[in-house]
């Protein structure tokens, strides 16, 4: 009797592991497929925050994020073999920021992702033929422009004076849209004629237009010529977080912290040291871990089959001495503090 | 045997008696925590897919006064339209309160996963940085043209507002993905338990089944050892008799031997009065010398079986020794009758028989006994008693019997 109950209670109690071993493997419902998440270049904090957002997007949507990006943003044939291994990779969606909005191989090893129903979403900056994607998530650099300039306008006042630009690259997208954005908003000055031009503002008077290449040093130097060439200049504004860094060091060494204004881009260490010694007024910054994270979600809605918007802008925050304490600010300029 | 299974049956009834009340109530409680479980689980989810909701509602209401604000009014517009903003920023403030309201009650949520925590608070800051924007577009409502203050609205508010609104959608479906989970989590705990009950009582039956199956062949087997042993019984019974015939009967006469009388001799005497003869072969020995041993067997089984085919209705005959033959007879037999009866077989047996195609006849000669309890003899008095008289008799001459008397 006594092994009959004993026998009884053990394969009672096997019997409800069994139950619950099966049931275990059923507790999540399991990952949804791999996602790639192409950047534009590696070693840049910038897309070392995408890769946050797009992390933390895969780990909530059950999806598989591979990540990779190219060695530098000039690498787009190693951004091209990245499209190529992830359609081999049987990847469900690929979320890129195109090194080039146009390259004809990038855009036909794109078209054949697309075309292995594959779906393709943008991010950071978009591609001339937007129907190769289902959705762009980037920072509408015109807008971004534009806050700079009102910023710009705040620091200046009403009196205005003389404004030097040094862009990144020329030519580049995301240079012309955020001179344009800039120059339109402060001066109403623009090459594109759809866009209304308020001219009330005329005191501000964009003196220079450059182009660093990207180049801190170049950028230290024509910030250093256009100091020397125009004194009363009031602002300068810088393109890209390299350009910045640039501007600020030529503005120290001009011993001009604090008279000239310095407005830049993004929110490198150096940037934020340059906002606490009075250099830089302050930076635009853009939202990375928002486009990682949008990016995901726009392709496990695609996967899903619902509706997504083509174009979301992640907006631009303009970070400064008055507002870097805050929690939101703190958390845009590092997505991992979460 | 059969009662110890017995035991065993009424044992497994108690253990089923205490065990099923108790499945009762573990299933009732086990009910009751899954119920309950599953009202926390979705009164958790239901109340944070609502907050977000309510929150995500409240922004875009937001979004659409401060639209209508960006594109109907301006720094230089007239009087009534700057009331108008006042109360459109009132409205915006009052849906802030509400946005406050719920964003601190979604953060008293308990059972919160960090993933959702970490949406949320991806959420809670743009609202944040939104509500800051608010402050700044309300500040420079006044020193803004129409135009400009639009371009604060659609290049500054509006990309916090879809980002926001974005986010909140996803902390919603990442709730609801929790709630999900948790709900099919609860479905399965539930179903695990009840069938671990059921499969439990199902075993406890089984183990019922089996106990009672079990009895059942238990008694089938006990009858059959029974039986087996009843058998072996019967069979030990009759070698016993065997064996009892075997010390008993003189193979050779087929009458009963020494051995036999001995023992009915010591049963009868002291209880009742019987009547013993004796007859013995005069001169049997010449027989075996003349015609051989075997001869003399088959003459002394003739007399035996003639004997036998006599009187053995009237007495026990007894073969005691290789040509005595005992007579103790029967009960309703007379004394007299007795005496004659042995008087009679002595002739018959003193007749000639063929055996193996030899004629033997031999003289015999006996002694008579008629026993009462009160002679104080034993056995071996009275057969000592009864082998003198028959001596007696071969001394005189043979062929008679001698009398003995009871003097």
């Amino acid at each position: 009797m006594k092994k009959l109950l004993k026998n009884t209670l053990l394969s009672t109690l096997a019997a409800s592991m069994l139950l619950s071993a099966a049931g275990c493997g059923k507790t999540s419902e399991g990952n949804r497929g791999s996602v790639a998440v192409i950047a534009k270049s590696k070693g840049v904090e910038f897309w070392d925050d995408v890769k946050v957002g797009a992390d933390d997007g895969g780990e909530e949507m059950n999806l598989n994020i591979a990540y990779s990006a190219p060695s530098s943003e000039t690498q787009i044939n190693e951004q091209i073999q990245m499209v190529n291994d992830a359609v081999k990779n049987k990847s469900k969606a690929i979320v890129i920021a195109p090194i080039s909005a146009d390259n004809q191989e990038l855009v036909n090893a794109l078209k054949a992702a697309s075309d292995a129903g594959i779906n393709v979403i943008t991010i950071d900056s978009d591609l001339t033929d937007t129907n190769m994607r289902k959705s762009c998530i980037s920072t509408d650099n015109d807008s971004a422009g534009a806050i700079a300039a009102r910023e710009a306008a705040q620091l200046l006042g009403t009196d205005g004076g003389q404004i030097a630009i040094i862009g990144h690259t020329k030519g580049s997208q995301t240079a012309t849209e955020r001179i344009d954005g800039f120059t339109q908003q402060l001066t109403g000055a623009s090459e594109n004629p759809d866009k209304t031009i308020d001219t009330s503002k005329t005191n501000f008077n964009v003196v220079e237009v450059q182009y660093s290449d990207g180049d801190q040093a170049k950028a230290k130097q024509e910030a250093t010529d256009l100091i020397s060439k125009y004194p009363d200049l009031k602002l300068i504004y810088g393109t890209n977080e390299k350009t910045t860094i640039g501007i600020c060091e030529a503005v120290k060494e001009q011993g001009k912290s604090g008279q000239i204004k310095v407005i830049g881009f993004n929110a490198s260490k150096t940037e934020i040291d340059d906002i606490k010694n009075g250099t830089l007024n302050g930076t635009i910054v853009q939202n990375p871990y928002s486009m990682g994270y949008l990016g995901v979600r726009v392709a496990s809605k695609l996967m899903n089959n619902k509706n997504v918007i083509s174009s979301v802008d992640t907006g631009a925050t303009y970070v400064s001495a008055d507002n870097m304490d805050q929690e939101y600010v703190k958390l845009l300029l590092d997505p991992t503090n979460k | 045997m059969s009662s110890k299974s017995s035991i065993k049956m009424s044992v497994g009834y108690k253990i089923a008696m205490v065990i099923a009340p108790i499945f009762f109530i573990l299933s009732g409680f086990v009910t009751n925590f899954v119920y309950k479980n599953g009202k926390n689980l979705y009164d958790t989810n239901f109340k944070s897919v609502e907050y977000i909701n309510s929150i995500n509602n409240d922004i875009n209401k937001i979004s659409s006064y401060l639209a209508q604000m960006a594109t109907e009014l301006g720094v230089n517009n007239r009087q009534a339209d700057m009331s108008k903003k006042d109360d459109i920023l009132a409205y915006a403030y009052s849906e802030f309160d509400n946005i406050n309201r719920a964003m601190n009650s979604y953060q008293k949520i308990n059972n919160l996963t960090d993933l959702e925590k970490r949406r949320f608070n991806q959420c809670r800051l743009g609202i944040i940085e939104y509500q800051d924007k608010l402050a700044y577009m309300d500040k420079m409502t006044s020193q803004m043209t129409l135009q400009e203050l639009t371009s604060v609205y659609m290049q500054e508010m509006k990309p916090i507002q879809v980002r926001t609104s974005e986010m909140l959608e996803a902390a919603i479906d990442l709730s609801s993905d929790v709630a999900q989970d948790s709900y099919d989590q609860n479905n399965r705990l539930h179903n695990y338990i009840n069938y671990g009950l059921i499969s439990a009582a199902v075993i406890v039956e089984l183990a019922l089944i089996v106990i009672a199956l079990k009895s059942v062949k238990a008694k089938k087997k006990i009858a059959e050892k029974n039986f087996q042993l009843e058998r072996a019984g019967e069979k030990l019974k009759n070698s016993h008799q065997k064996i009892v015939d075997i010390a008993n009967i003189n193979i050779l006469t087929d009458m009963h031997n020494r051995y036999a009388l001995e023992q009915d001799l010591d049963a009868a005497i002291g209880k009742e009065s019987f009547s013993i003869g004796v007859l013995d072969i005069d001169n049997f020995r010449s027989v075996n010398d003349s015609f051989g041993y075997g001869v003399g067997d088959e003459y002394l089984a003739a007399v035996a079986e003639k004997l036998n085919k006599e009187y053995s209705n009237s007495a026990k005959l007894y073969n005691i020794s290789g040509n005595e033959f005992c007579f103790i007879f029967n009960k309703d037999i007379t004394e007299l009758q007795a005496r004659q009866m042995l008087d009679l077989a002595r002739e018959n047996a003193s007749n000639s028989f063929v055996v193996s195609e030899a004629v033997v006849q031999c003289p015999v000669s006996g002694s008579f006994y008629r026993y009462y309890p009160e002679d104080n003899l034993n056995v071996n008095t009275l057969l000592m008693k009864l082998d003198n008289a028959l001596r007696a008799a071969k001394n005189s001459g043979g062929n008679r019997i001698q009398y003995i008397s009871n003097l």
